[in-house]
């Protein structure tokens, strides 16, 4: 916001001025000699406004107010407004599994990503000062004061500034300031927090571990893998992540609340396993069970926007264009980029004026919507708005934190208007930049080789169906530097990039689309399916990934493909990641992370997933049937279905009726190995997914029982 | 209004610590760092009675009680309201009988309603105002075609207190504003008919305040262009 006035402010403390009789038009116009042209006709036109007689209040006519009174006092009032079941819930909410087919070109923010979205993105990061060696965390300050212990004293510490491993910060009253780990990871800090960086390693494992002696420190980690780690010590507790996002806050004991995932507590008083909407208080003698988290409110985006949630002081939740996601604002998490519909949770957040911005990473109109404890907004966003914004209030009323949009309305902005998101460059944001530029060019090759595709269902790939929405913004030179780029390759290079981001989302996406059945490209599809999941230390993600942050449809393309791949290599670990998922839940209802397999398994979920499987892909409003706490619930019955459909399948095989059905699938009667290294099949349009499930080998019962 | 609305940013998890009730947001307008001074808007404001100020204090208190059945509550919301909906209401339909009628009907819905009245919501004032205009844009929508010009009573002009402007000139002056769009319309009552300032608009109108400022800058021109078109006033 810039600190001259507008116009129309100018104009308003006129009117003002003209109307009290403190100033006439004339010392108006004088004292804003530069608007004078505009201003004088519309000072001119409310003078004689403000001069029209109007009639004078007057009391009510008692015999009136007497009828009046009657009248309520034998009319029936309205019940008063319940707060939603929603918002009532303890647990906030988890993402919704995906889909894309719902906005169709625009599915994801990367496909559809235009050109200028990377060459903008240059413009949101912000860099490290000079080169920041890799066991350092970047800081960032957003407001006030913060400073470094030097030899016992403090001294101040600046914006960029790169805080090595084993100094100690501190904010003072008044300071909000964000660390930034090699690995993307975030620690923001509010005021009077003190921290010590105990450990940052990022070669190889990654163990990052923060000593918090006072304050509020919220928490973005960057999903760890097998003996990664990133801790929190408290004078009363460790808090171990794997993945989520969380908030500690340490006074004389410590809360930690888990936002998204799972967080282990350990303290004298015992261990405890923090679900996401939960709060746990610890001392140093005991730990209290976990309570619930209340959440103020929820944004979902149904619209082509990327969204983030600004405060007054420059930090920032949400996704830009580019798919990057930032979670800088204690209390605010986001769901990551792919999603059908970005949600934003509100949870403990401090008091304040927020903006939410809106920018535009593909063609179409939607909605967002703003969910409070009161109410349901439905703020439309038409398909000429490129940067919008809408302010949100954050109040405390009788000790309660309330949530409010302040407008029933997107107010469109020049692009140069929407302020920069600091995002300091981590492994994180290269890998989403990574992999939004090389699934762009790969698709402009796909597009270059194929102009003349169309979207109909059967023959489009994903590829060739963006293509229309990127073609006209994309840089010219692109396609002839990519043309030879073949299209399975956009999906290996997204699922490679996928597995690196380390981001649940984002390999999500990737997998949804590698699933996504309706062309003519199962072989390939499959083979770069069975590619990332070579990795043993990314099969069970990958699995848990597809098995529960999926939409249904494309988890029936799972089975398929799975049964498809039985006998593979690839086909052999996604069945063994599922059956360890399965075990996993099987075995424990509440998660132990002490077992890497179970952990892993029942983490990812937790971490990402509100499964519907009975919910229609075509609904657009899953948010309204919440369940809750039945997540548990549905994921199990996802698993029972989709296990008890395999096994009548694989019963059926046994009992010799496994003919393939499909003229595309009798490659598989051979060795599936060999083929699907070098098949090329026929273009196949009206291949139904269905058609590919029928197995050729004749597996063993044993697998799934293990 | 005390500027301690907002207590320390860092809150427990278990919940908030309280403190005194907050203004509402457009009391306090956030300064850089994010939390409410309470004080940076009352200069622009200066003219204005802080309607959260009154809400806290004194509507406060009748709006709960009405929110339970206590009509004698409601009734002292009607006595402190009625008299400002009425005259908006006359200012709009132009028929005191008409808006003596809508005003009834107004806070007869109201005190149905008032069981889902929010504080958290618009200022309560605002909450009638709106259910006024709901009120009045109903009436139009069936009347509005024995409401033409020629039944438009003026009584009013002839008791302002020494008022010169001509019947001729506010007839034309209301002409203009009848041809506008019902929000510039409103905006413009609201602000010289009314007296209201940008932010009671906004709450009225469920607009943000700078929103307000754009709309009456246009309500204004388009006004302008409407009296020109017509020759200009008399």
């Amino acid at each position: 916001m810039s600190e001259r006035l507008s116009f129309e402010e100018i104009l308003d403390l006129c009117i003002q001025d003209v109307v009290a009789g403190v100033a006439t038009v004339d010392q108006c116009l004088a004292r804003h000699p530069e608007h004078r042209a505009r201003l004088e006709p519309a000072l001119r036109t409310a003078f004689d406004l403000s001069a029209l007689p109007r009639p004078a209040e007057r009391r009510p006519d008692p015999a009136r107010r007497e009828a009046f009174m009657d009248l309520i006092r034998e009319a029936p009032q309205q019940e008063p407004r319940r707060l939603r079941g929603g918002l009532r819930r303890p647990a906030l909410p988890r993402m919704r599994a995906p889909s894309f087919r719902a906005w169709g070109a625009g599915a994801f923010a990367m496909r559809a990503l235009p050109a200028g979205a990377l060459a903008l993105l240059a413009v949101f990061l912000v860099f490290g000062r000079g080169a920041t060696p890799a066991a350092a965390a970047t800081l960032t300050v957003f407001a006030g004061q913060v400073e470094q212990q030097v030899d016992g004293a403090w001294q101040p510490l600046a914006d960029g500034a790169s805080v090595h491993e084993g100094l100690a910060i501190r904010t003072l009253s008044g300071a909000h300031a964000l660390l930034t780990f090699p690995d993307g990871s975030t620690a923001s800090l509010g005021q009077g927090t003190q921290v010590s960086l105990a450990r940052i390693e990022v070669d190889g494992q990654r163990r990052i571990e923060i000593e918090q002696a006072g304050g509020r420190l919220w928490n973005d980690v960057v999903p760890v893998q097998g003996d990664d780690s990133y801790r929190v010590r408290t004078p009363h507790a460790t808090v171990d992540a794997h993945g989520t996002v969380f908030e500690t806050v340490v006074d004389t004991d410590t809360s930690v609340s888990t936002v998204d995932g799972l967080v282990r507590v350990t303290s004298a008083g015992g261990i405890v396993d923090v679900l996401t909407g939960q709060v746990v208080r610890a001392t140093a003698e005991e730990i209290a069970s976990p309570e619930a988290i209340p959440l103020v409110g929820e944004i979902t985006v149904r619209a082509p926007m990327a969204a983030a949630l600004t405060s007054t002081d420059g930090a920032a939740t949400g996704l830009l264009p580019s798919g990057v996601v930032f979670r800088q604002v204690p209390g605010v998490t986001t769901t990551g980029p792919g999603e059908r519909q970005q949600h934003m949770f509100v949870g403990n957040i401090t008091p304040g004026v927020y903006t939410l911005w809106l920018r535009r990473y593909a063609d179409g109109d939607g909605i967002v919507v703003i969910e409070t404890q009161a109410d349901r907004l439905n703020v439309p966003v038409p398909a000429n708005v490129r940067t919008a914004r809408v302010l949100i209030a954050i109040d405390i009323v009788d000790g309660g934190v309330f949530m409010r949009a302040l407008d029933t309305e997107i107010e469109t902005v020049p692009e140069a208007e929407a302020p920069a998101v600091r995002v300091v460059q981590s492994q994180r944001t290269r890998a989403a930049v990574e992999l939004a530029a090389r699934v762009q060019s790969a698709e402009t090759a796909t597009a270059t080789e194929a102009p003349t595709e169309t979207r109909t269902p059967a023959a489009a790939t994903p590829a060739a169906t963006e293509a229309p929405t990127g073609t006209a913004t994309r840089p010219s030179g692109a396609a002839t530097a990519t043309a030879d780029i073949p299209w399975p390759l956009a999906l290996r290079v997204a699922l490679d990039t996928a597995a690196r981001t380390q981001d649940n989302t984002v390999l999500a996406q990737v997998l949804e689309r590698v699933l996504d059945g309706d062309d003519q490209q199962d072989r390939e599809r499959l083979d770069a399916l069975a590619e990332a999941i070579q990795d043993p230390a990314d099969r069970v993600r990958v699995v848990a990934v597809l098995a529960m942050n999926v939409s249904p449809d494309v988890r029936d393309e799972l089975g398929a493909a799975i049964e498809e791949m039985l006998g593979t290599r690839a086909g052999t670990a996604l069945r063994d990641g599922l059956t360890e998922l399965w075990l996993g839940l099987e075995q424990a209802p509440a998660p132990d992370p002490t077992s890497t397999a179970t952990e892993e398994a029942t983490q990812a979920p937790v971490a990402t997933v509100t499964a519907t499987p009975t919910a229609e892909p075509t609904s657009d409003d899953r948010g309204e049937d919440r369940g809750g706490d039945d997540d548990e619930d549905r994921r199990r019955g996802f698993l029972n279905e989709l296990l008890e459909r395999w096994r009548e399948r694989i019963r059926e095989g046994n009992r010799g009726q496994s003919e393939s059905t499909d003229s595309n699938l009798r490659a598989t009667e051979t060795d599936r190995e060999t083929v699907t290294a070098t098949a090329t099949p026929e273009p196949s349009p009206t291949a139904s997914p269905s058609a590919t499930v029928e197995a050729t080998r004749t597996p063993t019962l044993e697998w799934w029982r293990r | 209004m005390s500027a301690v609305g907002v207590t320390s940013p860092v809150r427990g998890v278990f919940g908030h610590t309280g403190g005194p009730l907050l203004p509402s947001w457009r009391e306090a307008k956030p300064n850089e760092t994010g939390r409410h001074s309470l004080d940076q808007s009352e200069a622009r404001e200066r003219a204005v009675p802080s309607g959260a100020d009154e809400d806290a204090g004194v509507i406060r208190p009748l709006v709960d009680r009405a929110k339970s059945g206590d009509a004698e509550a409601f009734g002292a919301l009607y006595d402190r309201f009625q008299p400002e909906i009425y005259r908006y209401l006359v200012i709009r339909v132009r028929d005191q009988d008409v808006a003596e009628d809508l005003a009834q009907q107004v806070f007869l819905k109201a005190w149905q309603a008032i069981p889902r009245y929010e504080h958290r919501g618009a200022p309560f004032r605002a909450w009638l105002y709106r259910m006024a205009h709901n009120q009045m844009v109903d009436y139009f929508r069936t009347y509005r075609h024995t409401t033409d010009l020629e039944d438009v009573e003026l009584p009013e002009a002839a008791e302002a207190e020494g008022l010169v402007l001509a019947a001729e000139m506010s007839e034309a002056l209301h002409s203009a504003l009848d041809r506008l769009s019902e929000d510039h319309r409103q905006v413009l009552v609201l602000r010289f008919l009314m007296e209201k300032s940008a932010r009671e608009i906004g709450e009225i109108m469920g607009r943000k305040e700078v929103t307000v400022r754009g709309l009456q800058m246009r309500a204004l021109q388009a006004l302008r262009r409407e009296i020109e078109s017509q020759g200009g006033l008399p």
